[in-house]
């Protein structure tokens, strides 16, 4: 594995000896993991967006007839206890999971990113507000933060607002990336490039925009997809306990608080959605993987 | 080594108070009146003038923290608003459980996952290191409370080999045993995973040292060399990871506590929650981040006291 990955790296690097971006994709193409998990998370994605078209049913047609009828022709992935078609749920489930995963993504990276940079570029007291602000946030044990948060936001959720998840989760989830970011950027602060832009008089917005952000873009990709399965993880967890999404809204995680009553007769209500999140959560973290060999040398797996 | 030891401590007590202020910040964010949320939208003036005074929520905010830290050192975590019991008995009740809960998950994690990593960094590569390396991969895609549900579906319902539900009966040692096998398992399973790479990658190291050729050279058998003399070093920074990982696991007990009908810390704090009991809440996460930061700093001293390396840095 390792050989073939170097033998097309370096492939790559003869056929065009300066392109250091090709060589990065030719990296992100050999990894076996990783483009299979990009494959199937793009699928994940591809039947979240088109779910009204893919799915055979309405989400919330309750058709009591046929309630917890297992996985038959008509129902692939089984009916729950109001007769709602499973598989249909899933694919809308997705939507609201990975919705929710993505924007949660987006923002922790965006908080994280403008903390770490602004602490590690400018230093003095920006940087001792922001790190401490850091670790005070990381003490407090997310868990029960998302609990007592989602139970004070609760007249919002049960108006079907999704909003206060996303601020919830992002809360809890943009200290990591502001560390790695900090790190990066004292690092790179110290190299000549940036010494030569101070130089030449730069700016401190044009040395940030130009110098610093461009050397950060493979860490924060890899964190960003990173950020994605926790984000999932963190939201199907407080959809479990009804904390988060409200029915009739199906998600995974409600999917699986609802089929908990059902556990001794109807296990598939519990192994369907189940497995979604964790191929989901797997393949996010290939992905992550692989962006991470191939764009971040100092972080590769030996 | 002292020196440090106290330094440590005084760290534990600066983060235990940011802990309570962060939290005491956060359950006053409540919008709306504390004591029409706490007694309901129909208790009569008096009765909320008497409830008022009583939790002093009359006074300034500085001040209600004030009492609260000046009562939580005595001891006294304040009163159930509902039940008017005394919070610290609430807590201790349930605390033994979670204690109990945490430790036999632990328990798996050690049982399976020290070996498992030592066995797979003695053969790398072989069929025993690639699974392990699968768990490690799997669990961390696994939440807990999946990991509880379907081990309750497997083990309780397809095989029927462990019970369902409950703590078992209190008088029978036994039964309650029996009753603790699965949640602690669904309780550690994530750990398994990192305790295994964690030895793994630490007994490739120390498999490679000076001191251990020597041992190879004497001709010492393969499980004296191993056992003895590798695992015994390998397994230092495992220690600090137990730690934080007892830590961890106090507050991931909260779903194997619900789906498992146990009781519990975490189960208190999310019944109370879910009930706007919030002097109870305030007291429960109290006890937890206080045990999160005591366990944490055992482990360090452990650390300390038994790697001669760390003890002379000091």
């Amino acid at each position: 594995m390792s050989a073939s990955r170097s033998d097309i790296a370096a492939q790559a690097t003869a056929a065009r000896p300066f392109s250091e971006r090709r060589e990065k994709l030719m990296l992100l193409l050999a990894n076996r993991q990783g483009m299979v998990g990009l494959v199937l998370v793009l699928a994940f994605f591809a039947s979240a967006i088109f779910a009204p078209w893919l799915a055979p049913y309405d989400p919330n047609a309750l058709d009591i007839p046929v309630r917890l009828s297992g996985p038959t022709w008509d129902h692939w992935a089984g009916t729950d206890s109001l007769g709602r078609d499973q598989f249909t749920r899933l694919l809308y489930g997705a939507r609201v999971s990975l919705g929710i995963g993505v924007s949660v993504a987006f923002l922790s990276t965006l908080i994280g990113v403008t903390v770490g940079v602004l602490a590690g570029f400018l230093g003095g007291w920006v940087e001792s507000v922001l790190m401490r602000l850091t670790d005070i946030a990381l003490m407090v044990p997310p868990l029960i933060f998302l609990i007592i948060g989602a139970r004070m936001m609760q007249d919002k959720l049960s108006g079907g607002a999704i909003w206060p998840l996303i601020f919830l989760v992002t809360v809890v989830s943009w200290m990591t990336i502001a560390r790695v970011i900090r790190g990066q950027v004292l690092a790179l602060r110290e190299r000549e490039f940036v010494e030569a832009a101070r130089a030449l008089g730069a700016k401190k917005r044009r040395i940030i925009g130009r110098a610093i952000l461009p050397n950060l873009i493979g860490i924060i990709t890899v964190n960003l997809t990173i950020a994605v399965a926790g984000a999932i993880l963190l939201e199907s967890t407080l959809s479990f306990l009804g904390l988060g999404v409200q029915v009739p809204t199906p998600t995974w995680g409600n999917m699986l608080d609802s089929a908990k009553s059902f556990i001794e007769t109807e296990p598939y209500l519990v192994w369907f959605p189940g497995l979604a999140i964790v191929i989901t959560v797997l393949c996010v973290n290939f992905v992550g993987d692989g962006l991470r060999d191939a764009l971040d040398p100092t972080q590769r797996k030996t | 080594m002292w020196i440090y030891a106290l330094k440590r401590c005084g760290l534990a007590v600066v983060i235990v108070f940011c802990a309570l202020a962060a939290l005491f910040a956060l359950l006053h964010m409540i919008p709306g009146d504390p004591v029409s949320i706490a007694l309901g939208p129909r208790a009569t003036p008096e009765v909320q003038a008497r409830y008022a005074e009583k939790m002093h929520l009359d006074e300034p905010l500085v001040v209600q923290f004030g009492i609260f830290v000046g009562n939580a050192i005595t001891g006294d975590l304040g009163m159930d608003v509902f039940s008017e019991r005394s919070v610290t008995l609430i807590v201790l009740d349930q605390l033994p459980f979670t204690i109990v809960l945490a430790l036999a998950g632990l328990g798996w994690a050690v049982i399976l996952g020290i070996p498992l990593g030592c066995l797979s960094a003695v053969r790398p590569n072989s069929w025993l290191d690639r699974v392990t390396g699968l768990v490690s991969v799997g669990t961390i895609a696994v939440p807990s409370f999946l990991v509880s549900i379907w081990s309750l579906l497997v083990f309780s319902v397809m095989l029927g080999w462990l019970p369902v539900l409950g703590a078992g009966d209190p008088g029978d040692l036994g039964d309650q045993i029996y009753h603790l096998i699965l949640p602690a398992f669904a309780v550690g399973l994530g750990w398994v995973g990192y305790l295994a790479r964690l030895v793994r990658a630490s007994m490739l190291e120390v498999m490679g040292e000076n001191y251990i050729r020597a041992a190879w050279a004497f001709g010492l058998p393969r499980r004296t060399v191993v056992y003895r003399y590798a695992l015994k070093v390998a397994i230092l920074p495992t220690i600090t990871l137990i730690g934080i990982g007892f830590g961890n696991l106090l507050s991931g007990t909260v779903f194997a506590e619900i789906i498992f009908s146990r009781p519990g810390l975490g189960k208190l704090i999310f019944d109370m929650v879910m009930n706007r009991n919030f002097p109870v809440v305030q007291g429960a996460v109290l006890v937890t981040a206080a045990l999160y930061v005591v366990v944490a700093l055992v482990a360090d001293l452990v650390v300390a006291w038994t790697d001669p390396r760390v003890r002379e840095s000091l």
